[in-house]
Parts: C-alpha cells; sequence; structure tokens
C-alpha cells in the first residue's frame, strides 16, 4: 500500500514537471503554430537564473518570479527580432529556433562555463504525509506547478485574452479582419511562453544539473507532452503530461526505465497514427 | 496588390537579414570553439603553425627566436624536473640538445564540446605541456613536438571527421583520444587505413584490439577487481545495487562488478539502467530503497549522476544511508552535488591530482600555476593524454623513427614513471597502471584512502 501511495506521488511529481516543462511550448505552438526548437534553452537559462540567485545569496523562491520577468523579456525580445518575420513558415521556425538554441547555448557557455553547477535544495529532507515520506520540495513543485499551469489554463481559455487568443487559432485572416491585433496577442503568447518555461527550469534547477547542456533533455520531453496531449487545445498539456508520466511511471515500476521510455516514444507514434496530425493552430 | 507584394518582399528582406545575422551570431558563439578546434586548438600550437611556414626549419618555438616573450622562457630554459624525467628511457645525452628539424605531430582527438565537453578543457591545458615538456627532454628522435587538438563534440560522426582532418590536414604521426567508445569506432578505421598509431587514453569497458591501437585508459576490470572486495571489507557491507546508464561501458562494469562482488562473497540484488539524460530519478530511488542494498556502484555520467544523488538524499538514499563506490564520478560532477551530497563517497580512478608523490605533486602545482588557481582541475582523462604522449615519445624515441609499425612494436612492454605512477604498456595492448580510491572529504576535496600499484587489465589482445 505504501509503494503505491509512493508510486503516485512519483507519478504526480513527474507528471508535474512534464506539465510545466511542457506549457509553454504548448503556447507557442498550439497559438502561434512556431515549432520553438529552443525551449529546453528557455527552461535551461531558467535553472540559470535560479543559479545566480544562489550564488548572491537570495532566497531559491524568489527566483521563480525572477525566472519567469527574465524570460518574458527574452521571449519578447526575441519574438520581435526573429519569430515576428517568420511565424507563418513552420519550417523556417524550426530552423531559426534551432540556430537560437545553439546561440543560447554558447551564450550561456561563455557566461557560465561548461561546468555542472547546482542549485542547492531550499527545503532538504522529507515530509511524512499519506502514511509515507516524500521529499518536501517535490510538494512544493507539485503546487506550485499546479497553480502556474492552471493560471495560464485559465487565463488562455476564461479571459477576454483568452478569447482573442481563441479567435486568432480558429482563423488567423478572419480575426485580422475583424480588428483584432494579432501581431500584440502573438507577442504576448511567445513572452507568456517564456516564462512559464522560466519558472520551469527555475523550479527543476534543485533536482539536478544546471549546465548549458541542459535544455537538450528537456526538449524530447515536452515534444511528447505536446505530441500526446494535442496542439490545438491548451489543456492538452495537461492531459498529455497526465498520460505520459501515468506510463512513464508504470513501465519504470514494472519494468525498467529504458522500457518506460521506448513506451512514451510508442505512446506518440500511436497517438499521431489516430490523431491525423491536423496544421497546428495558427497556420495560414 | 502592389502594396501587399512590396510588404512581403520587404519582410523577405527582414527574414534574410535576421538569418544572416543569426548564422553571424551562431558562427561568432562558436567561434570561440573553432579556433580551439580541428586544425590548432592549443594555443603554443596555434602560434607555431602560424609561425611556421616562415622558420621551420628553427625551433619548435618560433616565439623565442623573435623577441623574449615573458611567457615562454621557462619551457627553453628550465626543464621542470617530471620533464626530464619523463621519457627517461632513450638516449639522455640528447636532453640538452634543442630539438630541430620537421615536427613530430601529435593529434589529440578529444571532446570539447557537446554533453562531454565538460572534460575538454584541462586536456587542452595539457596539450601546451606535453609540447612543452617533450621538447624540453630534447623532442623525438631530436625533432621538436607540435600539438594539435580536434573536438569530436560528443558526437562520433564529428569525431570521424576530426579524425580525418588530423590525419589528412594536419598530417599527424600520432593520435592521442580522450572520448566516447561510439566516437572511437567511428574513427578507428580512418587510423587503420592511413596506417597511424591511435592511442586512445580514456577509461572505457575494454575488448578493443587493434594493430594501430593501444589502450591506456583504465578498463572494468583494473577499476573494479581490487576495489571492490575493499569496498565490502571497509563497510561491511555484502548486497550491492548496480545503476548505470544504458550504454555499453556501465554494461560491460556491471557485468564484471557482479563476478568480483559474488567472488567475495556479496550479491547483487538489484541492477537498473536508465537511459543516458535521464532527470527524474524518483521511481528508481524507490527501487533501490526497497532492494535493502548495503551498497551502491552507481555507474552514471554528468547530469544523469548529478540529478541522480542530489534527488536520492531527498528519498532517504544517500551517502549516509548507503555508501556509494563510483567509476567515474570526477571533481566536476561531485563539485555540482556538493559536499553535503557527496560527503563519504568512495571513487575508484587511474588517477587523481592529490595522487601524493613528488613528481605529481611538482606537475599538479605547475599545471595551476600555468592555468591559474581556478583552471579546470587535471584529472584522470587529462593525465592519461599526458601518459599516453610521454608513452608514444619514450616508444619513437627508443625506436628511432616514428615509422607507425616500428613504434607500436616498441611501445609494448615499455614502462615509465609518470606523475600518475608507474605504468607499462601490457602485451594486450593495454596498461598497467596504478588505482586509486579516493574518498570524499566533508569539505568536497578528495583523499586518496587506498592505492594499488600496477594493477594489470584483464584484457587479451593479439592483433594480426
Amino acid at each position: 500500500m505504501d509503494a503505491l501511495t509512493l508510486e503516485l506521488l512519483n507519478g504526480v511529481s513527474l507528471f508535474a514537471i512534464l506539465a510545466i516543462v511542457a506549457l509553454g511550448l504548448g503556447i507557442v505552438f498550439g497559438l502561434m503554430g512556431v515549432i520553438n526548437l529552443a525551449h529546453g534553452e528557455f527552461v535551461m537559462l531558467g535553472a540559470y537564473v535560479a543559479y545566480v540567485v544562489h550564488t548572491v545569496g537570495l532566497n531559491h523562491w524568489l527566483s521563480v518570479p525572477l525566472a519567469a520577468v527574465v524570460l518574458f523579456v527574452l521571449g519578447v525580445v526575441i519574438e520581435v527580432g526573429l519569430i515576428r518575420r517568420i511565424h507563418r513558415q513552420p519550417e523556417l521556425t524550426i530552423l531559426a529556433t534551432f540556430g537560437l538554441s545553439v546561440c543560447l547555448r554558447q551564450i550561456a557557455e561563455l557566461v557560465f562555463s561548461k561546468d555542472f553547477q547546482s542549485v542547492p535544495n531550499p527545503v532538504p529532507g522529507a515530509t511524512r504525509a499519506f502514511g509515507v515520506l516524500f521529499p518536501t520540495y517535490r510538494y512544493l513543485l507539485i503546487a506550485i506547478a499546479a497553480v502556474v499551469v492552471a493560471a495560464t489554463l485559465l487565463a488562455f481559455t476564461r479571459s477576454r485574452f483568452g478569447l482573442v487568443v481563441r479567435a486568432i487559432v480558429a482563423d488567423r485572416d478572419l480575426a485580422e479582419s475583424a480588428g483584432i491585433r494579432t501581431g500584440m496577442t502573438n507577442l504576448c503568447a511567445f513572452g507568456v511562453g517564456a516564462a512559464t518555461a522560466g519558472i520551469a527550469g527555475a523550479l527543476v534547477a534543485p533536482l539536478g544539473a544546471v549546465e548549458p547542456q541542459a535544455g537538450l533533455a528537456y526538449l524530447p520531453g515536452a515534444f511528447l507532452v505536446v505530441i500526446v496531449g494535442g496542439y490545438n487545445r491548451l489543456w492538452g498539456v495537461a492531459a498529455g503530461a497526465l498520460v505520459v508520466a501515468a506510463v512513464q511511471t508504470g513501465v519504470i515500476h514494472f519494468y525498467d526505465a529504458v522500457w518506460a521510455q521506448i513506451a512514451s516514444l510508442a505512446l506518440a507514434v500511436l497517438v499521431l497514427q489516430f490523431r491525423r496530425p491536423a496544421p497546428a493552430g495558427a497556420v495560414a | 496588390m502592389r502594396t501587399l507584394q512590396d510588404s512581403r518582399s520587404r519582410s523577405r528582406l527582414w527574414f534574410v537579414a535576421s538569418l544572416v545575422a543569426l548564422l553571424a551570431l551562431v558562427a561568432a558563439a562558436c567561434g570561440d570553439d573553432d579556433d580551439g578546434t580541428p586544425d590548432a586548438p592549443s594555443e603554443p600550437a596555434a602560434a607555431d603553425t602560424g609561425a611556421e611556414s616562415t622558420d621551420s626549419e628553427e625551433a619548435p618555438e618560433p616565439e623565442t627566436t623573435e623577441a623574449p616573450d615573458p611567457d615562454e622562457p621557462e619551457t627553453t630554459e628550465a626543464p621542470e624536473p617530471e620533464a626530464t624525467e619523463a621519457p627517461d628511457e632513450p638516449e639522455t645525452t640528447e636532453e640538452s640538445a634543442e630539438p630541430s628539424g620537421e615536427p613530430v605531430r601529435i593529434g589529440i582527438l578529444f571532446s570539447n564540446s557537446g554533453p562531454a565537453g565538460v572534460f575538454g578543457p584541462p586536456t587542452a591545458n595539457i596539450a601546451e605541456l606535453i609540447e612543452e615538456d617533450i621538447n624540453a627532454a630534447g623532442g623525438i628522435n631530436g625533432r621538436p613536438v607540435e600539438t594539435y587538438l580536434a573536438d569530436d563534440a560528443t558526437d562520433p560522426a564529428v569525431g570521424r571527421q576530426a579524425m580525418e582532418q588530423l590525419i589528412d590536414s594536419d598530417n599527424v604521426d600520432v593520435v592521442l583520444g580522450t572520448h566516447s567508445s561510439a566516437t572511437r569506432q567511428a574513427a578507428k578505421p580512418l587510423a587503420e587505413d592511413a596506417d597511424v598509431l591511435y592511442i586512445y587514453a580514456a577509461l572505457y569497458e575494454g575488448g578493443e584490439c587493434s594493430s594501430v591501437m593501444f589502450n591506456t585508459g583504465e578498463v572494468p576490470s583494473q577499476q573494479l577487481a581490487p576495489v571492490i572486495p575493499w569496498m565490502m571489507e571497509q563497510t561491511g557491507g555484502q548486497t550491492w545495487f548496480l545503476l548505470g546508464n544504458d550504454y555499453v561501458w556501465p554494461r560491460r562494469s556491471f557485468e564484471l562488478a557482479r563476478q568480483y562482488i559474488e567472488a567475495a562473497g556479496g550479491e547483487v540484488v538489484g541492477e537498473e539502467y536508465v537511459p543516458l539524460g535521464t532527470q527524474d530519478f524518483s521511481s528508481v530511488a524507490q527501487i533501490i530503497a526497497g532492494s535493502g542494498a548495503d551498497l551502491i556502484f552507481p555507474a552514471l555520467v554528468g547530469g544523469d549522476a548529478i540529478a541522480f544523488e542530489t534527488q536520492a538524499v531527498d528519498f532517504g538514499i544517500g551517502q549516509d544511508a548507503i555508501p556509494r563506490l563510483a567509476n567515474i564520478y570526477e571533481e566536476n560532477v561531485l563539485g555540482a552535488m556538493g559536499p553535503a551530497v557527496t560527503a563519504g563517497m568512495r571513487v575508484t580512478l587511474g588517477y587523481f591530482k592529490e595522487v601524493d608523490s613528488a613528481l605529481n605533486n611538482a606537475f599538479v602545482s605547475r599545471y595551476f600555476e600555468r592555468f591559474g588557481a581556478d583552471a579546470p582541475p587535471h584529472m584522470t582523462f587529462s593525465s592519461h593524454i599526458y601518459d599516453a604522449a610521454l608513452l608514444y615519445a619514450a616508444a619513437a624515441n627508443a625506436a628511432g623513427t616514428t615509422d607507425t609499425a616500428a613504434v607500436a612494436a616498441a611501445m609494448e612492454g615499455l614502462s615509465l614513471t609518470t606523475p600518475t605512477g608507474d605504468i607499462s604498456i601490457t602485451g594486450s595492448r593495454h596498461l598497467s597502471q596504478p588505482i586509486y580510491v579516493a574518498e570524499i572529504q566533508a569539505d568536497g576535496s578528495q583523499l586518496i584512502v587506498q592505492s594499488f600499484a600496477s594493477v594489470e587489465p584483464d584484457e587479451t589482445c593479439d592483433p594480426a
């Protein structure tokens, strides 16, 4: 029973990590049709924000909003400087964001060096709940991720901004001719996407290594979630993360981690078989 | 219509402009690596090749003939003790003579970018010392040596190209390699076709055998055979959990570890592999906690190791609860984990900069004086490259030529004393070498708590 509870908690924490990491990718892909291969680097930069916050001696939790702000600004700059010019041509966005990812990795290497860095866990140890000991930090991570993901989803579905976004997703040209400023909306969407990636990076930083290459490891997982969850509904990110986390945790529990990876990739292939890869929302 | 077209062509223009800007940025960003890549990465080598066309018949360091360079004089004036000591086998009379003539070109194939790029900088530093020390000791057959570095970007395809560059463009006489086995497999055929000697100096899973190759890195039999029984005796632990990344080196290490554990009366209670790049170890941690293991042997690399160890503490299976014996955790990785996580861990490797010998202490202090106190620390990979260069120089001097077959014949049975310790090439074309066990201290430093001299590799090789 305890083993099952622990495995459930493991699954929930993996779900939270996957959802928060994939959220930004889902927003940018789903709303703008931009395949952002630099998303992993946004997460990496978020982790470096946490590292800097740690080295100057500030509280780790400060890095979460700070990473959001830093990455939002960076996202806006990149949208204006790069994405805006090409966002209607998905294949160009792949090339451009790939180049961008190389640049960001190199810049991180120049600024912080190739060395592995780490951010100490602000709340080391475990908490006893549901009859089992589970790392305290993961409880907090689950809570913060849940709040951020839920708030973002609500903003995109319940607010006037969300209405405008959905109008653009449904038909960009029609929305434009109806007087909606799609440029501004794209700017916000890309900025918010980058900001959530920053939050994800700051949240996962104490769980592993902070290094320039770290983003590469997060990208495949994020794409997996977006593919499984579907890219033209934002809540698909949450659904995808849930399915992937369940499959991963289940297969590791009953088999092993290598098969878990194979299983989640096979899942993506299966899902794509059953769902025609409809053009992502904003492709004109 | 016109305006629409205008704006479209303008936006195309913008795109082209931004693409150009982007490429320029990439080029600029990668530039740092590139001038450190194929052609002439180590700075002195770059200087040498630049000046080479004008005065190749002169001394190995063109700068010394031009002007008194504040950085350089020590290289020609005062040979460091270990430099004269190192290739001590051949003509000791020639040591004082300044090498001259066509340089002997030593290629170094290493990972300076990509996931293993973190191991690159110390090797690049060591390349400078290799040139300096071999030249100070009289060079190879009276000729100066030059080093040429090539980066495999931790990618076998790039590694193959880098090997091609070294052989075809740089015309190297020998390639020293410290990179993954995947790159070795991709690059080896080129060395075989060109009949260029290839000394693979990285620790690896063993089993390599080729007429142009020597393998001087630690193999699992060396790292584990003496250390596993020692570890069980030290800790009183009997049951082991083996956790590794899913590729050939951890799998081969565990295959052997299982034999040594069972021979020592212990038992393997769990063996798990995780894909490279794994970030979440929660489920694995639970499996380990449930296994009841007394000891953990983690064969995890880079970020995976850091993620596992930092998460393990919160799951109650840190070093305090279950002692570790690691065979790859090096300073970079240990430093990132932090002493709170690592204190007490034991690591088995063929070299630590803490090796306490007069030769090594002098070498290490010279390394940090030369490259700065915060230089990327000299470690087993860079040390084995240094040793490989000294072995090559000694063999080529003994053979009196750089002909591959003749040098290879001179390599077999060759013995040297280097900062690493006493090393000698075995009949299996591997290296009999010391193995050290370091224990991580509360302040994060490494203390060598056990050493085994002249550990023989359990390898067989008889290239036709």
